[in-house]
C-alpha cells in the first residue's frame, strides 16, 4: 500500500496524475481505475482530468464527491445532460433508471441520442457513454419504470428528478421523503423551467396530468439550461448540504429573460 | 381594480400585466382569458398561492404561472 502511494505521489505533476500515469500504476499495481483514483484523492492527489474543477471544487470536495451516491430518474432531455456533468465533475457513484428507448423526436434536445443509439434502451446507452467519459464512475443502469416500491435506488443519498410527467414526480418525491432522500426536481416546456428542492411540487401541480409542454414541445437550450441548474443543486446539496433555493421555487422563462423565486 | 400579471407564454397576444375590476375568481380571469385551469402551474395572490376559485378583492395582485412538467 505504501509504495503504491509512494508512487502516486512520485508520478503526479505539482499535485495532478495524468492519464499516462494512470494506466502505468494500474498495470504496475494490478489496480482499477476507481480504486486508483480512490488511493489518489485519499492522498492529495488530484487527477489531472478534475484539474479545472480546482478550486469551484477544492481537493478535499473532489474525494467527498468521489464518494458520493446518487440517482437520477429519467435519461431524456434533463438527464442525459445531468448525468454527462455529474460524471465529468466526478461524482463517483451514478444510478440511472429510465424503461425508454430513444425515439427521433428525442433526438432536438437528448444529448445522448443520434444514429446509432435510435431504438436503444436510454439507461444502457447512457451508461456505455458516462463510463467512456470518466471510467471511474460507477454507473448503474436500470431499465425500468419508476415506482414508489423501487428497491434499487436504496443507497443513493440524493435523487434527482429528471422526469417527464408531473405525477411521476409527485411520486418521486413522496419516495424521497418516506426514504429520507434529498431531492432536486426541475422540469421544462418551451422556453420555461421550473426547480426546487423543497416539498414544494403541490404548489405547481395543482391538478392531475401533463403540463403545457405538451403544447410547446422541449427545444434543446431549455433542457440543457434546466439539466445545469439541476446539477448545481444537487453539488451544492451533496458538499455543502445546503439548498441555495431556501425551500422556495425557482422559475425560469428564457423567452423573457426572467427569472422568479416564488416561496413554497 | 386587481392587478393581473401573467407569465411566460399566457401573455402570448394577451398582456403582461393588465388591471381589471375586483369581485371575480382567478377562475374567471382564466376562462376570460381562454386559459384553461389544467395549464396553470402556479396562482399567486398578493405573492402567495392560492386556489383558482379564490375570490380577487380590491387592491390584489393576481399572478399566473403555466404548469411545467416536461423533461
Amino acid at each position: 500500500m505504501n509504495d503504491i502511494i509512494s508512487s502516486i505521489r512520485e508520478k503526479a505533476e505539482q499535485g495532478y496524475l495524468s492519464l499516462s500515469c494512470f494506466q502505468e500504476l494500474m498495470k504496475i499495481y494490478n489496480l482499477s481505475f476507481k480504486e486508483l483514483e480512490k488511493m489518489a484523492l485519499e492522498n492529495d492527489v488530484i487527477p489531472l482530468r478534475y484539474q479545472r474543477n480546482f478550486c469551484t471544487i477544492s481537493r478535499e470536495n473532489q474525494l467527498k464527491l468521489f464518494n458520493s451516491n446518487i440517482a437520477i430518474i429519467g435519461c431524456g432531455g434533463l438527464g442525459g445532460n445531468i448525468s454527462e456533468y455529474l460524471t465529468r465533475i466526478g461524482v463517483g457513484n451514478i444510478t440511472i433508471m429510465d424503461f425508454d428507448v430513444f425515439e427521433e423526436h428525442n433526438m432536438n434536445r437528448q444529448n445522448f441520442s443520434n444514429m446509432e443509439t435510435l431504438g436503444k434502451y436510454k439507461a444502457e446507452v447512457l451508461k456505455e457513454g458516462l463510463e467512456k467519459i470518466n471510467p471511474a464512475v460507477t454507473i448503474t443502469a436500470l431499465n425500468e419504470e419508476f415506482t414508489k416500491n423501487s428497491k434499487s435506488l436504496k443507497n443513493a443519498t440524493l435523487v434527482i428528478d429528471a422526469l417527464d410527467n408531473p405525477d411521476v414526480k409527485k411520486e418521486l418525491h413522496a419516495f424521497c421523503v418516506e426514504h429520507d432522500k434529498q431531492f432536486v426536481h426541475g422540469a421544462i416546456a418551451g422556453y420555461n423551467g421550473q426547480f426546487l428542492c423543497s416539498d414544494g411540487l403541490h404548489r405547481v401541480y395543482r391538478s392531475e396530468g401533463k403540463g403545457t409542454e405538451t403544447g410547446l414541445g422541449n427545444p434543446s437550450f431549455s433542457a440543457s439550461f434546466a439539466a445545469s441548474v439541476q446539477a448545481s443543486l444537487a453539488i451544492r446539496l451533496l458538499l455543502d448540504n445546503e439548498d441555495p433555493l431556501e425551500d422556495n421555487i425557482l422559475i425560469t422563462d428564457l423567452f423573457n429573460m426572467e427569472f422568479h423565486i416564488l416561496p413554497k | 381594480m386587481v392587478l393581473v400579471k401573467l407569465f411566460a407564454q399566457f401573455r402570448k397576444e394577451r398582456f403582461k400585466t393588465k388591471e381589471i375590476p375586483a369581485g371575480v375568481t382567478a377562475l374567471a380571469v382564466l376562462k376570460e382569458l381562454d386559459i384553461t385551469a389544467e395549464e396553470v402551474g402556479s396562482c399567486m395572490i398578493n405573492s402567495r398561492h392560492a386556489e383558482l376559485d379564490t375570490l380577487l378583492n380590491d387592491g390584489d395582485t393576481c399572478s399566473l404561472f403555466p404548469k411545467v412538467g416536461g423533461g
